[in-house]
Parts: C-alpha cells; sequence; structure tokens
C-alpha cells in the first residue's frame, strides 16, 4: 500500500482519463453509483489539467504544451463543450478556465489554439448552442466571448447560418442568458470593425431583417438594446456603406420616429440617435426628405420638448442641431 | 408569443410580503412554485436605473458562478416589463444589523460570525472575486444560525446605484479601507479591512466615525491611523481587529491566515447564533421594533448620523467586483498629467518662461502665453480614469460627462479640450497654501494619481441631482457650467475639491456647535 506518494499523471493520462470518463456517465442507472463515479473523476481531472495550465502562478512551459497538444488530437475541447451540462457545477467553471486559458495561449505571434479551432467549426457552434441550455448557458457564453475576441473565429460565427440563431436565444430565454447572448452577438458585430463591415454590406438584407425582429420584440431589454447596438454600427465609420443604405430606406425612418415616441424614456433617447442620422445625411433621399418635410411641424414640437430634462450638453446641442435642420427643409 | 412565457417570474415564483425597500428597489419574500421553498425577490425598475445593462448582466454572471454554503445563492433573474426580478436565497434570520437592534453582540457570537464570514472570503477570494461591501447589514442569518454574506456583486452594485436620485453614488465610506477611498487600486485585501471594521460595528453597535458625516470620514480614513477595538474585550479580540485594520493591504493577513487566528479558533458552532435570532424575536415581541417601523420610511441603512434629506444617496459605492476589473482600474488611469506637476517644464521654450515665474501663492492666470498643449493621450487617460468612477466601460476614452454619446460617436468627437491647459498655477489663501501642496505632494507620491473621488463621488453627482429640480434651459446652462468649472478646477488644483468640501465640512460643523 502506498499512502504517500501520489505518483505525478502525465497530460497524456490526465487527458485520456477525462476522455474516458466522459461517456461513462451514460453508464447504469441515472443518479446510480457508476454515473457519479464518472462525474467525480471527470471533476478530478480537470482540476488536475487546471492546475498544469495555472500551476500556481507558473506554469511548466514544456507541460502545458504537451497537455495542449494532447487536447487537440483528442478533440478534447469539443468534447468538453458538448457534454459541459453533464459535469457537475465546479467542474463547469474549470471546463471554461481551461478552454479559455489555451485560447490565450501563444507563441510568438501564433495562437495554436485559435488556429486549432479555425479548423473545428463545430466547437464554436457548440459553445453558441450552449444557449439551449439555461444550466450553462452562461458557461458556455464566457467560452463563446473568448473565441469571439479573434477575428478568424468571429467570422466563422459571422458568416454562417448559426449566427441567425442569436435573435432567438436573445428572445427565448431569461434576462441574465438573454442578456449574455446579446452581448456575444454585439461582440461579434463590433469588435472586429473591418471584417464585419464588408460582410453587412454583403448581407445587408439578411442581416437587418433578422435585426429589426429584435428591435421590435416585445421584450424591454431587448429593444433597447437592439437599439443601442444599432446606433453604435451606424454611426461607426467602418459601416460607412451601410450606414448610407440604412437612411436611405424609409421603413427605417418610420421605425425610427415611431420609436421616438415609445412610452419608454431609454428607449425613446436611444431612437434618438438613430433618427438624428437620418436628419443630419446631407444628402437626404427623396423619400426620406419628404417624411421629413410632412411632419415639420410635428417634429419641431416634438423636438423642442423632447428629454429636456437631460443634463447631457451633446445630446442638447445635436437636438438644437436637428431643429435647425428640420427648420430648414 | 409562446416563448414569453419562459420569461415570465410570475409563472415560476409567487412574491409576498415587502421585506425591504432601499434606493435601489424593492425586496420581497415570496416562494418558488416548483419547490413551495421560500425565496427573497429584489425587484428593479430598468427604467429608472442608472446602471448600464450590461454592468448589471456582468454581476449576475458573476453571481451565477458563485455556490457556496456562506454566500446567498443566486436563483435566477427575469424580467416582467422593465421590472428586473433578481431571485435569491432567502435568511429568515434577517441581516446583523437589525439583529443588533436590541443591542451590540457579545464577543462570543462575533467570534462565530467572524468565522464563518472569513470562510465566506476564503471561498470569494479563491474565486477571484471581491465582495467590496462587508458591514453589518450585508450579513444575514439563516433560520439555523448559518452565517451568509449578501449583496455583492450585483445587488451590492444595484444597491448603489438604482436610486431615484441621479448619479448619487457615493458610498457609505464607514467600512471603506484607505486604498479604496483613494482609488489608488486595491485587492482583496479590501474586504479584509472592511470585516475588521464590521467586527468593531458588531461590538460597539456602529462602526468608528459613525457619528461623523460620511463626507468628512473620506478623507479621515486615509488620513488617521487605523481605529482601534478599545474597551472591555479580550486581547484575542482586539488582537485580531488590528491584524485586520493595517493601513498596508499587504501587511493584513489573508482570510485563510486569519482563520487560524485563536480569537477564531475559539469560537463556538454555528448553532449559538440562533440565540441572537430568539433574542431579537422576543425583543419585537415585547415592542423594540415600534420605533424602527417608523423610521423605515425615512429609511436607508445610514448611521444615525445620517441626514435622510441630504443631496446624497449614501447607500452603496459601486465599483468592479473582481480583482480583474479592480486592476483595470489601475491601469486605465493612466500616468500622471504633466499639469499636476508643479513647475514641470515643457521642452517648448515659451512655456518655461510662464512656467516658472508664476508663484504658488499668486492668482496669475497668464492667458495670453500658454504652455503647448499636451500630448492627446494624456488627456483621455486622464479621462477613463474619471470615468471609472462612473462605472464606464475602460475602453472608451469618452467625454467627461456625457459618455453615452460620445462613445456611441466617435466620429462626431472633437477635441474642447484645448480651454483648458492653463499653465500649472492656482489660486489659494496664503493659509492653506501648505496644506493644499501637502495634499498635492502627497497625492503624486503615494500614488501618481488624482484623487479626484469627491469630484466624481459628491460633487459632481450632487449638481446634478439639482437638474431635475430646475425649469429654464438656461439654469440647466448654467449648472453644467458650475460641474465644468469644477472639473476645471480640479483638474489645474487636484485635490482641490476635498480641500473645500473640508472646508465646508469644518464649517458647518463649527456652526452646529455654537447653537
Amino acid at each position: 500500500m502506498n499512502f504517500f506518494k501520489t505518483k505525478q499523471r502525465t497530460p497524456p493520462d490526465l487527458v485520456r482519463g477525462l476522455r474516458d470518463a466522459i461517456p461513462r456517465l451514460d453508464h447504469g442507472a441515472p443518479g446510480g453509483e457508476s454515473r457519479r463515479k464518472a462525474n467525480e473523476d471527470i471533476s478530478k481531472n480537470l482540476q488536475q489539467i487546471k492546475a498544469i495550465l495555472y500551476g500556481d502562478g507558473d506554469p511548466l512551459p514544456e507541460l502545458v504544451a504537451q497537455l495542449a497538444q494532447e487536447t487537440y488530437t483528442t478533440d478534447l475541447l469539443h468534447h468538453l463543450v458538448v457534454n459541459i451540462a453533464r459535469f457537475e457545477f465546479e467542474a463547469r467553471k474549470d471546463v471554461v478556465q481551461i478552454f479559455n486559458n489555451l485560447l490565450r495561449r501563444q507563441i510568438g505571434s501564433r495562437w495554436p489554439t485559435v488556429e486549432y479551432l479555425s479548423g473545428k467549426h463545430e466547437v464554436i457552434f457548440a459553445a453558441l448552442a450552449g444557449y439551449e441550455n439555461e444550466e450553462v448557458a452562461l458557461n458556455t457564453g464566457m467560452i463563446l466571448k473568448e473565441m469571439l475576441r479573434h477575428e478568424q473565429l468571429s467570422k466563422v460565427l459571422l458568416y454562417s447560418d448559426q449566427f441567425y440563431k442569436f435573435p432567438h436565444y436573445i428572445e427565448t430565454t431569461t434576462f441574465g442568458i438573454s442578456c449574455d447572448a446579446f452581448a456575444n452577438l454585439k461582440e461579434t458585430l463590433t469588435r472586429h470593425k473591418p471584417m464585419v463591415a464588408e460582410y453587412l454590406d454583403k448581407n445587408y438584407d439578411r442581416f437587418f431583417s433578422s435585426f429589426t425582429t429584435l428591435i421590435l420584440s416585445n421584450n424591454y431589454v431587448t429593444k433597447r438594446q437592439s437599439l443601442k447596438l444599432l446606433g453604435e454600427i451606424l454611426l461607426d465609420r467602418a459601416n460607412f456603406n451601410v450606414m448610407t443604405k440604412y437612411i436611405a430606406n424609409e421603413a427605417n425612418l418610420k421605425m425610427m420616429m415611431n420609436l421616438l415616441r415609445d412610452k419608454s424614456k431609454n428607449i425613446q433617447f436611444e431612437a434618438f440617435h438613430v433618427f438624428k442620422v437620418f436628419v443630419a445625411n446631407p444628402k437626404k433621399p427623396t423619400q426620406i426628405e419628404t417624411i421629413l418635410r410632412r411632419n415639420k411641424d410635428k417634429l419641431l414640437v416634438f423636438l423642442k420638448s423632447f428629454h429636456n430634462d437631460k443634463e447631457d450638453e451633446q445630446f442638447s446641442d445635436e437636438k438644437q442641431f436637428l431643429i435647425v435642420q428640420i427648420q430648414g427643409l | 408569443m409562446d416563448s414569453q412565457h419562459h420569461q415570465d417570474p410570475e409563472e415560476f415564483y409567487v412574491k409576498q410580503d415587502r421585506i425591504g425597500k432601499g434606493s435601489f428597489g424593492e425586496v420581497y419574500k415570496g416562494y418558488d412554485k416548483r419547490t413551495q421553498k421560500t425565496v427573497a425577490i429584489k425587484i428593479i425598475d430598468l427604467e429608472s436605473a442608472e446602471d448600464e445593462i450590461e454592468d448589471i448582466q456582468q454581476e449576475i454572471q458573476i453571481l451565477s458562478q458563485l455556490d457556496s454554503p456562506h454566500v446567498t445563492k443566486y436563483h435566477g433573474s427575469y424580467l416582467k416589463g422593465s421590472n428586473l426580478w433578481i431571485v435569491m436565497e432567502y435568511c429568515s434570520g434577517g441581516s446583523c444589523s437589525d439583529l443588533m437592534k436590541p443591542g451590540v453582540f457579545r464577543e462570543e457570537y462575533i467570534a462565530i460570525i467572524v468565522r464563518e464570514l472569513l470562510r465566506g472570503l476564503e471561498y470569494l477570494h479563491s474565486e477571484g472575486k471581491l465582495h467590496r461591501d462587508i458591514k453589518a447589514a450585508n450579513i444575514l442569518l439563516s433560520a439555523g444560525g448559518e452565517v451568509k454574506l449578501a449583496d455583492f456583486g450585483v445587488s451590492g452594485q444595484l444597491s448603489g446605484t438604482l436610486s431615484a436620485k441621479k448619479n448619487t453614488f457615493v458610498g457609505t465610506p464607514y467600512w471603506m479601507s484607505p486604498e479604496v477611498i483613494k482609488q489608488s487600486g486595491y485587492d482583496h485585501k479590501a474586504d479584509i479591512w472592511s470585516l475588521g471594521i464590521t467586527a468593531i460595528e458588531l461590538a460597539k453597535g456602529e462602526p468608528p466615525y459613525a457619528e461623523l458625516h460620511p463626507m468628512k470620514v473620506l478623507f479621515l480614513i486615509p488620513k488617521n491611523p487605523p481605529p482601534v477595538l478599545d474597551g472591555n474585550f479580550s486581547k484575542p479580540f482586539r488582537e485580531f481587529v488590528s491584524y485586520c485594520l493595517q493601513r498596508d493591504p499587504r501587511d493584513r493577513p489573508s482570510a485563510r491566515d486569519l482563520l487560524k487566528h485563536k480569537f477564531i479558533r475559539m469560537a463556538k458552532k454555528t448553532n449559538y447564533l440562533t440565540e441572537l435570532i430568539e433574542r431579537h424575536e422576543r425583543w419585537k415581541a415585547e415592542g423594540g421594533d415600534r420605533q424602527d417601523e417608523e423610521d423605515r420610511h425615512s429609511a436607508s441603512d445610514l448611521p444615525a448620523s445620517g441626514d435622510p434629506e441630504d443631496l446624497w444617496d449614501f447607500g452603496t459605492v459601486r465599483h468592479a467586483a473582481t480583482v480583474g476589473r479592480a486592476q483595470t482600474q489601475i491601469h486605465v488611469s493612466g500616468p500622471p498629467l504633466t499639469w499636476e506637476n508643479n513647475g514641470t517644464r515643457r521642452s517648448d521654450g515659451s512655456s518655461d518662461s510662464s512656467g516658472s515665474y508664476i508663484s504658488t501663492h499668486s492668482s496669475i492666470t497668464v492667458k495670453g502665453d500658454l504652455p503647448p498643449l499636451p500630448p492627446s493621450p494624456a488627456v483621455s487617460s486622464r479621462r477613463s480614469d474619471q470615468a471609472t468612477v462612473r462605472h464606464m466601460p475602460p475602453d472608451n476614452g469618452g467625454s467627461r460627462r456625457s459618455n453615452h454619446t460620445v462613445q456611441r460617436e466617435p466620429s462626431d468627437e472633437y477635441d474642447d479640450d484645448y480651454d483648458d491647459q492653463y499653465p500649472d498655477t492656482y489660486t489659494t489663501r496664503a493659509g492653506s497654501t501648505a496644506q493644499l501642496s501637502e495634499k498635492m505632494s502627497h497625492v503624486q507620491l503615494e500614488d501618481d494619481l488624482p484623487d479626484t473621488t469627491m469630484l466624481d463621488s459628491v460633487i459632481l453627482p450632487a449638481i446634478s441631482s439639482l437638474f431635475p429640480r430646475v425649469s429654464s434651459q438656461e439654469a440647466r446652462v448654467a449648472l453644467s457650467a458650475l460641474q465644468r468649472a469644477f472639473t476645471d478646477a480640479e483638474r489645474i488644483i487636484p485635490g482641490v475639491t476635498m480641500e473645500l468640501v473640508n472646508e465646508i465640512v469644518e464649517s458647518v460643523e463649527r456652526v452646529e456647535d455654537e447653537r
């Protein structure tokens, strides 16, 4: 019997131990002994893998390299994301930490895990699909967020059909998860600006017909956040073409004018920041100018009493500018 | 739409009696329809909340990752209209500040509570998280006497920010460590300080300085030697408190180390704490809380000295809740600005003349002879330093007040700073010059950062709170000019706001004394 020596398990041992334990989660009866044991093994292996990666603040590079290589050859990351819901609470957090640590790994100018994942799209989509399960959505959301920091991975998601699942996740989950999904949608749309600008330009119709459903959502937070994001997208210089297209469309103008009168002050305010772009456009298309001119008097009355309690100088200036523009129509 | 059903909190929870009301919203007792278990439900109207929804979501993310018997458990968050329901574990024993109403706790109870708090902190700190708002009011007891840390992360943040009054997020400073007040960067040791203050609070009924105005306390804590526990207490207890209350955070032991302290090792089992709950029950039965009920309407968890009609809301300061974000705060603060260093010369010859001739005692403003503009990165770093107090994302160097518009509109941004670059001069009364320059050198020596707490947390919010009370555009313009004037003054004379407030507080107190 050997009580005192715990043999140091090598990275391949740990990864293999972990991979072997996952299918054992199906063995025996639910809640039974063998499942419990499998979960215990998973938690233990995850902890040890985490210990190698974080190693008391001083991880050993050779061990980390060996571990990373082993996770790539066994597709461990995919298995972890797909099965995370079956792990214990702390083990789920370990999965996130392990995943994100590997993702941040850099050798010179290379990002080995990013390179690996750019050939494994299913991992990205599995992380996105985490929003289907309340229990783990915030864990997988963190993994997704870490992946979206990298343009290559973000691009995979943006150009996929799965990207259009975001509105569904945002609309059907509870507040905390819905907000997390929204934050990742925003990350996809704002982090890598030139890449996104090109996408939006090429996929303008599909994107905006989907995005408009969020603006018209019955959910207060979704509506408010998506309007705000719309404002940010349109006012970003990289998206100049997209903005020009957007503010030439009279349906969009009508939608914003209606939202200016929303019962929520915050939504009115966000709508203002999109509406102002239509008005400020020096080359307003006829259809836009017609609508504005037709409503000239009403708009002037409306704007003069619009959010006068705001202590925001820039807002006041902008409002004044709009009033002058509309007067000049 | 079908999906709406999954989000409706009333499908899962029944809201019952209101058990609390704060500046952030209301707290209800309720139960889970599926399990019949009692829960606490915080309801916050996002439409009137000052917080960005992203910040609330971040905090929920943090809460959702915590699972400890020493921390109130988060059950979920739901939206109903613009009302956010945050469902948390319910603790029927109440908070330590409630339980203290019949009288302070005996030392043996305090030892148990502090041990349990240390266990909670050990967990949080090992997760890389800070509580940041430890005080008796945030320590809850379950029916069985288990001690739970409450109101951090989301709730801590919300309670400080979702006030009906705008921009009033100065917190209760009594429990704050010197380094937190100075905004010079802090870590988990800030919680250890607050724990020491809380131990004093439990023993004496109030934290140190409770009789003073919170504004005054904001600079007494960094200035004075740490408080000590005096009175008829055991040596181990007094020693324990002194370990927690060391000015240099590095000298304070960690939660794990403190668990080994004699005061803690002698503590009894937690179920003894049910005696405190029973005592409170008896006290209530005897009518002890009648006065209390009346007080509740004028509300707030202010110590006795607080004036409910104050301009400020001294509920809680909000800050980042994780170590990671606390560090971000340090980074965004950026290097000290050239114009803070009195007497610093620019390489440009023209500025040299104006810079060196201006004495600290005079009140010269050399308009025609401005030093060259400082490099723009310095400007933006100063701005985001201020912004951290207001919880702006660190990566947008927005404007000083209207972060909302600027952040979305980098293209529209224009530099309105050209008129801010006055020479390194300031006007003071001769008498306070020494004090002021001492203060300034203090600031630069200690952390190389301007201490703008007083400006960001007291003065600007106070002026903001006046906006809704004036009706004309002209008045609003005047108020925002006032804010700008303060901001400019603080930049040119770092620390001046603090000194001004100091003067005001002093004179107010004198007047009170004379009466």
